[in-house]
């Protein structure tokens, strides 16, 4: 059986949103960043920015512009925010993931 | 009710009351904003009013733009701070009288309340929008502030979003000074329903696609203002930075307070981002090099002065913004009409009627026939 999960290339990454605004979409008919499984991790004042996926099986993976890397218990937009570690993980919308569609840069895609 | 919420907040400063004011569908499906928002304004007397369009954080490229609307016109308000805004659970925020004491409005879960802050009357806007932000705690609350220069009613005071200026052609930054507002913050926590996602999505993408053929790759500022190829911005060149779903980004950002090249969470400020077309355009004429404008930019935002008016009274160099900032007050200069203005282009009454981005539309070309056919599996009905 062929295992799909999302790669990352943060540096690509253009802070737009759109990643975090389908995914609820998958769900249900609405469009909302608060119960993604993908969130966007910005602090803006510094240009710092990236992507924190939950996963089923790896966790968070967090896309920080220096690097990918595999994380717990961090990775929120803020503690006035649902923190991800309370949202459904990922589950690629079935095999066709809306984020990879979605998002304008290529930043995110299916890797086999 | 698609894409909406169908209701406004109304909040008297001067007695401390807030209502809701409901939308109806027909009202709001017009798509257009601005005359609603004018409306509100001329309603409950001369009120200040941020509101969002029918299009404001659906799927349609670059459907990223509120407003906000006074006696001295309408500005837009871009980077995330519309959808923020409808997220919240209003479509317009209608704001009359004048506090007893400074402070803040707070929106966010379809609440309203005023926050009573007399020590952030003495902060710069970027000290409050932090602070904002850290008392809420949520660093991305959209703050729209307008720092000592709104305070004290200057001519040239501007609002900021965020810590970006350059939206506002209305100088609107003495409209929240008279009414003793250290800004307005507001976080979506809220969801908009559509009609059929798939359809919307498919739609949206298609048109994106269609655009993207037409306008290229994406290099930031430089996509629209050609001296940002110069070596000189170039150098300083950090990332690139969309507002929501825009997918042709005009804003970049200059490092220079540590290497453009740092990409790990280092210096607290170490730049600024640049979108302001006019203001760069001032600066270029009065021959500030990439480093020294970005310096001035980041002291305007702080203070809440337009940058292009502070300029445009005569300042050549960085110690002569300082002195402006500190103890003088600039005319308010025309940026309207100025070249790369976002109300320079001719589709920008439209765009900002139904959501989107003036600057982003104008360069793919603002089609109302294929946007409605975009919009229409959203909201189960065109624009027309």
């Amino acid at each position: 059986m062929t295992v799909l999960r999302l790669g990352f290339e943060p540096l690509k990454c253009v802070a737009c949103g759109l990643c975090e605004t389908v995914c609820s979409l998958n769900r249900d008919s609405t469009l909302t960043p608060m119960s993604s499984s993908i969130i966007l991790h910005v602090e803006d004042k510094a240009d710092y920015f990236g992507l924190v996926l939950k996963t089923q099986d790896e966790g968070l993976v967090v896309a920080r512009p220096e690097g990918q890397g595999g994380e717990q218990g961090a990775g929120s937009s803020g503690p006035g925010a649902k923190p991800i570690l309370l949202r459904e993980p990922c589950d690629l919308c079935g095999g066709d993931p809306r984020c990879v569609k979605v998002c304008p840069t290529g930043c995110i895609t299916v890797v086999v | 009710m698609y894409l909406c919420n169908g209701r406004a907040c109304v909040v008297d400063l001067s007695t401390g009351e807030s209502s809701e004011q409901e939308l109806s569908e027909e009202l709001l499906m017009k798509g257009s904003a601005v005359r609603l928002a004018d409306s509100l304004r001329k309603e409950h007397g001369d009120a200040l009013v941020l509101g969002t369009g029918l299009l404001t954080g659906s799927l349609v490229p670059a459907a990223c733009a509120g407003l906000i609307s006074s006696a001295k016109g309408t500005m837009p308000l871009l980077g995330f701070a519309g959808v923020e805004l409808k997220l919240a659970g209003f479509d317009f925020i209608v704001i009359k009288g004048e506090s007893p004491e400074p402070g803040y409005l707070w929106a966010r879960d379809g609440i309203v309340e005023f926050v009573s802050s007399p020590a952030m009357a003495s902060m710069d806007s970027w000290e409050r929008t932090d602070k904002i932000r850290t008392d809420q705690g949520d660093r991305r609350i959209q703050v729209v502030s307008a720092g000592p220069w709104g305070d004290s009613m200057r001519q040239a005071s501007s609002i900021s979003v965020g810590h970006w200026l350059g939206e506002d052609d209305a100088f609107m930054g003495a409209e929240l000074g008279r009414r003793k507002l250290v800004g307005v913050a507001f976080r979506g926590m809220g969801e908009l329903e559509v009609s059929d996602s798939e359809g919307h999505m498919t739609a949206s993408l298609a048109l994106r696609a269609d655009h993207a053929s037409r306008l290229g790759p994406s290099a930031g500022l430089a996509s629209y203002w050609d001296k940002a190829r110069d070596s000189g911005f170039s150098s300083l060149l950090h990332r690139v930075v969309a507002c929501f779903g825009c997918p042709h980004p005009c804003r970049s950002f200059l490092k220079i307070n540590e290497d453009p090249k740092q990409m790990a969470l280092s210096a607290k400020e170490p730049g600024y981002l640049h979108f302001d077309i006019p203001s760069l355009d001032a600066a270029a004429s009065a021959g500030m090099g990439s480093g020294a404008v970005t310096t001035a930019f980041m002291e305007c935002a702080k203070a809440g002065a337009d940058p292009s008016s502070v300029i445009g009274a005569g300042v050549t160099d960085i110690a002569g913004v300082r002195t402006m900032l500190a103890t003088g007050d600039a005319p308010a200069k025309a940026r309207a009409s100025a070249k790369g203005s976002f109300r320079s282009y001719s589709t920008f009454d439209d765009c900002i009627a139904l959501g989107l981005c003036p600057r982003y539309w104008a360069k793919a070309g603002l089609d109302l026939d294929a946007v409605s056919e975009c919009i229409e599996p959203a909201l189960g009905r065109g624009l027309r």
